[in-house]
């Protein structure tokens, strides 16, 4: 009988928690959506599309990633522009521009600049883990995005953090936890950016979004699409990889 | 008639204070009034030529380049394009540009610039840019160097034979990079253009914007300025709504507006002036008038008809108009003429402000017939309504209490 009461009774507890155990709080939602398509070293082959109303312009290039705090991007054609490379260490930034020998450093303020004449900004394509670490995150709901439930969560920056954002708009899927869409805004709430992930396809191992556009707002007839064509989610990098010295001469 | 003619002429004569009176003030207004605007015209047309100096007569761009000026909207500098606006009577020059802002930087420091690639010999035979180097040379087209200003040279520690490293965006989102060797340093009279401004030959400037083939404006030099405007109609309609148009005060409006200003405060500064004269002179003629009466009266009474006096009274004042006229005039001219090749320096702050427009420093007198004759035409009309006082007097008087005065 005690047996059975405490049978019952361990169970109905174990109900009762589950019942109300916290599900994943917005920025556990954030980090999975995050971590789910990087890994601790990888890289990736990507081509950069910029569709301007009179012109487009490709470029190829190729980023290595580790633990967060480094990242390395080259490009690769056109010859022009070969072996112009970018290297971030934390926070910090640099281009190496093989045409004048010379390393500058990206300062706070190009931050927010566009990335080789594209709609990404540097910091977009830097300030990788920024999303997750920058910003407080809240759940508004749930909504549907081409036909796929998402959260919508609300990223809002911290108060001494150095983004550029007001604000920041995600939309991630709910069953394998992906995000599907962004959009970013300034701090007068604005609509600047939409970042629109799509053709999802598994690559290196892992399901990923192949195909990333942003589309500013306020500019008929102008996107920058990014389609990711290789990735390795097991590479295995060295901290000296991430150097000065090195990014003259990845390739 | 000539009888007339002769009894107006000795009356002028007769009186001769008051006619002196009226002679000189009709000669000083002329004088006053030529001089102030010769002056003001003088100045403007320097200030336009130094203007157009900078943008040309005339420039074609590709179609709403002038509002942001991005380096994404050139024109292809091909042979049809310079013929069909070679074409074109009263073109005498086509000058090519490519412009793009960048970032240059010496070994230290570095600074937002104005990259201008120009057809070095095509450039200085229109503007003498070559006349404003004070270090070093000016680079040859084919080469691969490049001038910089004064003030940007000065900033980024630069000299002649260092290397000047640009970067910046070009051509379509390109990446615009290089280092070049500074084969020159100018002057540049504009202080805001002279920490900024670098020169580069255009193929050069094509190459490091990868914009090949490519300017970003044509400069039209004319053969005659008054054209400026029959020249950029004909070239909108012959090159259609893919090319931009633009006349100089189009480019640079804030000249036009200070000419326009100018001629507001002249306008205003001669009507005063000529109002003084007008009613020093109306006084004068009516004084005359009035002191006359008893005179008009004894002539009446000796048998000249009202209209006969009348025509000698708008005779004396046609006379003496014309008279003070011309004593203006032959002051005004010469001196016009005189101060016109020898202008005023100018010293001090109003120096630097002339300088800084890229004009030389001087108070430029100009030559202008039409405002000659604008101010006679004004002098004389003022000459004619006043003589239409005395002959409204006559009208009114009667014979028998003229004379009884």
């Amino acid at each position: 009988m005690i047996k059975s009461i405490l049978k019952y009774g361990f169970l109905s507890v174990a109900i009762f928690l589950m019942a109300f155990a916290p599900a994943d709080t917005p920025t556990e939602i954030v980090k999975k959506a995050h971590y789910n398509v990087r890994s601790s070293a990888y890289s990736m082959n990507m081509t950069m599309k910029l569709v301007r109303p009179k012109w487009t312009r490709e470029l190829t290039f190729k980023s290595w990633s580790k633990d967060a705090d480094y990242g390395m991007m080259v490009i690769q054609a056109p010859a022009k522009d070969k072996g112009i490379s970018t290297l971030r260490i934390k926070s910090e930034g640099w281009t190496w521009l093989p045409s004048i020998e010379r390393v500058t450093k990206i300062s706070p303020s190009q931050m927010s600049q566009s990335w080789m004449g594209s709609d990404f900004t540097n910091e977009d394509l830097l300030k990788e883990a920024s999303i997750v670490n920058d910003y407080t995150h809240k759940l508004l709901g749930e909504e549907k995005f081409q036909n796929v439930t998402c959260y919508k969560i609300q990223a809002t920056p911290k108060p001494n953090a150095a983004v550029v954002w007001g604000k920041v708009i995600l939309w991630i899927s709910k069953d394998d936890i992906l995000q599907r869409k962004a959009e970013y805004y300034d701090e007068d709430g604005t609509l600047i950016n939409t970042l629109i992930n799509s053709d999802f396809k598994t690559v290196g191992g892992k399901k990923i979004a192949t195909t990333l556009e942003m589309t500013p707002n306020n500019k008929k007839g102008q996107k920058t699409i990014l389609t990711i064509s290789a990735a390795n989610f097991s590479e295995k990098l060295d901290n000296n990889f991430f150097s000065k010295e090195k990014m003259k001469t990845v390739k | 008639m000539k009888q007339l003619i002769k009894l107006a002429w000795r009356n002028i004569w007769r009186k001769r204070k008051r006619s002196v009176i009226v002679l000189v003030s009709i000669a000083f207004a002329i004088i006053i009034t030529i001089s102030l605007r010769s002056l003001m015209l003088g100045n403007g047309d320097k200030m336009v030529e130094a203007g157009v100096k900078n943008v040309g007569y005339i420039q074609v761009h590709t179609a709403d380049y002038w509002k942001d000026k991005s380096i994404n909207d050139l024109l292809l500098d091909d042979d049809k394009l310079i013929d069909k606006i070679n074409s074109i009577e009263g073109v005498t020059q086509i000058i090519p540009r490519l412009q793009n802002f960048s970032l240059a930087a010496g070994d230290k420091t570095s600074k937002a610039s104005l990259v201008l690639g120009i057809d070095g010999d095509n450039e200085n035979e229109f503007n003498k840019v070559k006349d404003r180097i004070v270090k070093g040379s000016f680079f040859t087209s084919k080469s691969k160097k490049v001038v910089i200003a004064e003030g940007l040279a000065k900033y980024l520690k630069l000299t002649v034979g260092d290397t000047l490293v640009l970067i910046g965006q070009g051509y379509q989102a390109n990446v615009a990079a290089g280092k070049y060797p500074i084969s020159g340093i100018v002057k540049i009279p504009n202080p805001q253009m002279n920490v900024m401004l670098v020169y580069m030959p255009l193929s050069l400037a094509q190459e490091y914007n990868s914009a090949f083939g490519m300017c970003s404006a044509l400069m039209l030099n004319i053969k005659d300025k008054s054209q400026t405007n029959r020249i950029s109609k004909e070239l909108k309609s012959k090159l259609g709504s893919n090319y931009e148009i633009m006349t100089w005060d189009e480019m640079i409006p804030e000249i036009l507006n200070g000419l326009k200003i100018d001629t507001t405060i002249f306008t205003l500064v001669s009507s005063c002036l000529f109002l003084i004269v007008g009613f020093g002179i109306i006084g004068t003629i009516i004084m005359m008038a009035l002191e006359r009466k008893k005179e008009f009266g004894m002539l009446q009474a000796i048998g000249l008809q009202k209209s006969q006096i009348q025509t000698v009274i708008f005779l004396e004042s046609l006379m003496l108009g014309i008279t003070g006229i011309i004593i203006g005039l032959s002051i005004a001219i010469p001196f016009m003429i005189f101060m016109y090749y020898h202008p005023i320096p100018l010293t001090g702050d109003g120096a630097k402000s002339f300088e800084a427009m890229g004009a030389e420093p001087i108070m430029q007198f100009g030559i202008k017939p039409k405002l000659w004759a604008l101010m006679s035409f004004i002098v004389f009309c003022i000459m004619l309504i006043a003589s239409l006082l005395p002959i409204q007097i006559i009208n009114k008087q009667k014979v028998a209490e003229a004379i009884k005065r």
